[in-house]
């Protein structure tokens, strides 16, 4: 089951868009590639290497089904990234993250949100985040495709390169509402 | 009273680290602490896995130095081998540690520290970051962002992969060069370099705006440790270890790399699980003054103190600007914040270098690995990191199974001196036990000068609010602020 979030000051329409919505619309040429996945986190510390896991299940899935794809996996995000997520041509991004839960009662499937720009955080270390990627690519290039946020949940953050159970049974239950990318006017929506 | 402030950054790794203020009874800084409280652990999860799984391993521990990691790696399981690693090898990872340094270089300067300095460090935090940098100069935000791409392309042609790139082994490296790379490498060379020149330019136009910064901001007497050629060039990724004192007396002008323990030793402290190294023959314990006279500093400004030339035109000329801004003529540059002008002057240099090999007909020869088993039951391998002096030291069994791995990271090498700077700091801009805004940048910023590396295990998820805490020595909460 899929978990969707309505941004404020949003409607729904312009977010997860409805069939016949125009942005959803866009004819894909098979000549291009239309959806940048980039999969993020630490593949030595285990379930942080969820997302990567996910990226690499979700390209294969869409590529399966004809949709170009472009894949990228990367231990941290960093702001050089932002050129590549305003590349002309783009329709949409796709950040696939870990996310970090307590394990039952919280919600252990993945989950699926609309990004937008952010304001910047004001991290001393070396990582971005998808917010201020979408601002840097929108500030610097002009250009900000559609963009999704995807998280596995995740309990086990510790060494080691096997996942937790938890993390594991996510990511071999993808929901369906992934079966092509977020907006494509052919992909499962949730009900109204 | 005495009372304790801690700024403590929240991530998804519980006390990835944070940094604590000690106030005496009068209110005044005794002790500053930087605390690493995440348990790496690195080292023992390796030991019981074959040598020459180490470089593809290893590199995982960093998003942003893994070049790093891989090429230390692959040197120790070198010299377990005593294999003779071809020519071309070399040069081969060379161009991508070059490469590595563009890009994290850049990394620190435009985007981490070139919002304090461009847009103030008292400035609006809302937007005292990469994109008020945009916002105020779009060309220059641009060309900080093609510069870190360059060096990552270089990365990602030459491995296959810009992060974690199992390209380097045992022996040499696994794929040659192509002519392609050479291509794409030569076209945008240019403008690499005049983005250089043009934060080399500006840093030294403003350079008056900084006079306090500069006496403050971590500017005490300190060794310092690096790597040079034999002949005492600037070297980042084989040589001798040099060290030299606080008056620039070298102390020791070239230790071959696997006698490091000779000078080397760590001490540990309760509240970190960062090691605290010093110069061995100089001890731990503080002098009568409070000072640790074995407390050395590693990374560019260390680099550029120790070597008698860097051996590229560019580089050397503004090396030779460089050491002007010693306090004495004759003596080291001491201040910390001249770590800025060091890793531009490093850029530079990365740049030259990364020029002439691409130049070199060589660096297209196909014989690139040679093949050995174990041969030696240690090997140590050092190299510099963007952000220091990097040790991996492995012992292995006759069939090749780590039995100990040793790995002495940068940002362990400078944890003394990191202290040491918050202390600075804060004795110069806390007032009383207020936290302020301005101080909170100041001690970021003073830490962000090491460039230390502590999202190695990890990333964080969204912003990383800072938590920061006035406590008395009874551990009431005196004064407490967030900021997001």
């Amino acid at each position: 089951m899929c978990k969707w979030w309505i941004p404020r000051e949003r409607s729904s329409t312009s977010v997860i868009g409805t069939k016949n919505t125009t942005s959803l619309s866009r004819t894909f040429t098979g000549n291009e590639t239309v959806v940048l996945i980039l999969g993020y986190g630490n593949s030595l510390r285990r379930d942080d290497g969820a997302g990567l896991l996910l990226a690499e299940k979700l390209e294969r899935l869409w590529m399966d089904a004809g949709v170009e794809v472009k894949c990228l996996l990367v231990h941290q995000l960093t702001p050089d990234l932002a050129e590549e997520i305003s590349r002309q041509g783009l329709d949409s991004v796709v950040f696939v993250d870990a996310r970090v839960v307590a394990g039952p009662p919280d919600d252990l499937t993945i989950h699926l949100e609309p990004l937008e720009p952010s304001e910047m955080s004001l991290s001393p270390g070396h990582q971005s985040d998808p917010g201020s990627l979408l601002l840097i690519a929108r500030e610097l290039f002009g250009r900000v495709p559609t963009a999704w946020l995807v998280t596995v949940p995740g309990v086990d953050f510790g060494l080691g390169e096997s996942l937790s159970p938890v993390a594991q049974e996510a990511l071999d239950h993808i929901p369906s509402c992934l079966n092509l990318p977020p907006g494509r006017r052919d992909a499962p929506f949730p009900p109204s | 009273m005495a009372q304790t402030l801690h700024i403590e950054p929240v991530t998804r790794i519980e006390g990835h680290g944070k940094i604590s203020i000690h106030l005496d009874d009068a209110g005044q800084v005794t002790d500053a602490r930087f605390h690493v409280t995440e348990f790496r652990g690195f080292e023992k999860f390796c030991e019981g896995r074959t040598y020459p799984e180490m470089p593809g391993i290893t590199m995982r521990i960093c998003g942003i130095c893994p070049v790093s990691h891989m090429l230390a790696s692959a040197k120790a399981c070198d010299n377990i081998q005593s294999a003779k690693v071809p020519p071309t090898a070399i040069k081969l990872r060379r161009l991508i540690n070059h490469a590595q340094y563009v890009q994290s270089h850049a990394l620190s300067f435009f985007h981490l520290s070139a919002p304090d300095l461009i847009l103030g460090m008292e400035s609006d935090p809302a937007t005292r970051n990469v994109v008020g940098i945009i916002q105020a100069n779009p060309e220059l935000g641009r060309r900080a962002i093609r510069l870190r791409q360059f060096g990552q392309e270089i990365i990602r042609g030459v491995t296959g992969k810009s992060v974690h790139p199992s390209w380097a082994t045992p022996g040499g490296v696994r794929d040659p060069l192509k002519t392609e790379q050479i291509e794409y490498i030569k076209k945008n060379l240019p403008e690499a370099f005049e983005t250089v020149e043009i934060a080399l330019n500006w840093l030294k136009d403003h350079s008056d705006r900084f006079e306090r910064e500069k006496a403050t901001y971590g500017d005490f007497p300190s060794l310092y440790i690096g790597l040079v050629t034999p002949e005492g060039g600037l070297e980042h990724y084989d040589g001798l270890l040099r060290v030299m004192d606080a008056d620039g007396k070298i102390l020791e002008p070239g230790l071959p790399l696997d006698r490091y323990r000779e000078i080397i030793a760590e001490a540990v402290e309760p509240w970190s699980y960062l090691k605290f190294p010093y110069y061995k023959p100089y001890g731990y314990a503080r002098n009568g003054d409070g000072v640790r006279p074995g407390m050395y500093r590693v990374g560019p400004l260390a680099r550029l103190n120790l070597c008698d030339f860097a051996g590229t035109p560019l580089a050397d000329r503004e090396l030779r600007q460089f050491r002007r801004l010693a306090n004495s003529p004759g003596k080291p540059v001491s201040s910390s914040f001249h770590f800025h002008y060091a890793r531009l002057i490093e850029l530079t240099f990365a740049l030259e270098r990364i020029a002439e090999l691409v130049a070199d007909p060589d660096i297209l020869d196909t014989h690139i690995r040679s093949q050995a088993k174990v041969n030696e039951l240690r090997g140590v391998g050092i190299m510099e990191a963007p952000r220091g002096t990097l040790i991996h030291d492995y012992e292995v069994d006759e069939t090749g199974i780590l039995k100990k791995v040793s790995l002495l990271v940068a940002t362990g090498n400078n944890n003394l001196a990191m202290n040491k700077t918050v202390e600075q700091i804060a004795k110069e801009y806390l007032s009383g036990a207020t936290i302020t805004e301005g101080l909170l940048n100041r001690v970021e910023h003073g830490i962000r000068l090491y460039d230390p590396c502590l999202s190695c295990s990890t990333h964080a998820v969204g912003k990383m609010p800072l938590h920061v805490q006035v406590v008395d020595s009874k551990g009431e909460i005196l004064d407490e602020r967030y900021r997001d």
